[in-house]
């Protein structure tokens, strides 16, 4: 058995000697490379057309010629054409094109852009704040995915939102109902004796094409909770 | 400050060459962290491109602060964390598909050495992510815990006691029969 961290590394690698990165593979990195920067140019360019065409628009209409008060630049309202240079990135294609993903700034704008019924709980686990909204889609006005991050010292939770018509399975859950719905609950201790809060917990349910799931540091009991105060 | 030689922007041929050396230097390791974390190959190769994708959107911003392995584990790590934060990724996972030990070698010794190394190899495949990744950082990349609580983005005590847990947990399922040394 190994007895140091240098033992660890050479069994990994013997176990792992046939991950190595084939020529093929290296091409397809490398052609994936130039094709990000191209992307990314792209909608640099599309987001510095929209703000010009705005701009052009409001200074022709003359809605900021408010008198005496100069308009400020940051009163343009368009938060989300920021570029990717601004913290979205670009994640890898799926069969509809490339998705992006991008932080929101509130729920109130991740209800605004996302393409299903966007639901925020009433209830929290004590000590349990929102700490990210991010935003996932093909772009920026059809968000077809949002991940809320509730963080709470060291323990954390996702509640995930999507709208698609993928045909999920859920095998080896737990049936449960949320709300009168459907729903899939899978709940595993992670450590020998842990609090039950501290277990590895997933709640999925299904309304129309809305999936929506919670997972995270949470006991069975508080994933459910926060899901039905979700309506 | 380390030096980066060859990173310049990605504008020029000097950013490509960059990547294309960074790929040739860290490819295999990218690929092997990626398939510690995710347990999968196919998704080892999707996150080993996600990953130099970054590499040459960001080399621009890269100032040297840190070593250029710590920076692309950094972002390895992070690229496989947003996959696993995949929901349907997550439940999909399939169990790792280990390579079998070599039989030929027909020294028994040798057989049940390797037979052990798989156990534990499998142990660690096995622990929980948090556990998982700071066994991947400290044992395979060889950081320390200062290091990998800036790649983690974690404080160092908390790197610390998840190594003390993960080391408790290969314990138990591994019998007692394995004691990392710290």
């Amino acid at each position: 058995m190994p007895n140091s961290r240098i033992d660890f590394r050479r069994l990994a690698d013997a176990c792992l000697d046939d991950i190595v990165v084939s020529e093929e593979l290296r091409e397809k990195t490398l052609a994936r490379c130039r094709q990000a920067k191209y992307r990314r140019s792209r909608y640099r360019l599309a987001a510095a057309a929209c703000l010009l065409l705005i701009l052009g628009t409001v200074r022709f209409s003359g809605l900021l010629s408010y008198p005496g008060q100069p308009p400020k630049p940051d009163d343009t309202g368009i938060d989300l054409l920021v570029s990717p240079d601004d913290g979205s990135e670009v994640l890898p294609g799926s069969e509809s094109g490339p998705m992006l993903t991008w932080q929101l700034p509130t729920p109130n704008e991740a209800a605004g852009c996302y393409t299903g019924r966007f639901l925020t709980p009433d209830y929290l686990p004590a000590g349990f704040t929102l700490s990210q909204i991010r935003a996932y889609g093909a772009d920026y006005s059809a968000v077809a995915k949002i991940v809320l991050t509730y963080v709470a010292g060291e323990r954390s939770f996702l509640i995930i939102e999507e709208n698609d018509s993928f045909p999920y399975v859920f095998t080896d859950y737990e049936a449960v109902t949320v709300n009168g719905a459907d729903a899939y609950l899978k709940s595993n201790p992670s450590g020998a004796t842990p609090p039950a809060e501290a277990a590895d917990t997933e709640l999925h349910w299904l309304i129309g094409d809305d999936h929506y799931a919670v997972m995270g540091r949470l006991s069975a009991a508080e994933a459910i909770n926060i899901a039905e105060t979700m309506k | 400050m380390h030096s980066v030689p060859g990173l310049k922007t990605p504008n020029d041929t000097g950013g490509a060459a960059a990547v294309e050396r960074l790929l040739d230097t860290y490819g295999n390791e990218v690929l092997r962290i990626s398939y510690l974390y995710l347990k999968d190959r196919h998704l080892a190769e999707d996150a080993l491109q996600e990953v130099f994708s970054r590499i040459y959107l960001k080399l621009p911003g890269f100032r040297g602060e840190s070593s250029e392995r710590t920076w692309i584990t950094r972002i390895t790590i992070n690229v496989c964390k947003d996959m696993l934060r995949n929901a349907w990724l997550k439940k999909v996972l399939p169990l790792p598909a280990i390579k079998s030990p070599d039989r030929n070698k027909a020294v028994e010794e040798a057989v049940v050495a390797a037979d052990e190394n798989r156990r534990l190899f499998e142990a660690v495949l096995s622990l929980p992510t948090a556990f998982r990744e700071v066994i991947i950082l400290y044992y395979y990349q060889g950081c320390d815990t200062r290091e990998a609580s800036k790649i983690l983005r974690i404080a160092e005590g908390t790197v610390r006691s998840r190594l003390h847990r993960a080391r408790e947990l290969l314990k138990i399922r591994l019998d007692g029969r394995v004691d990392f040394a710290e």
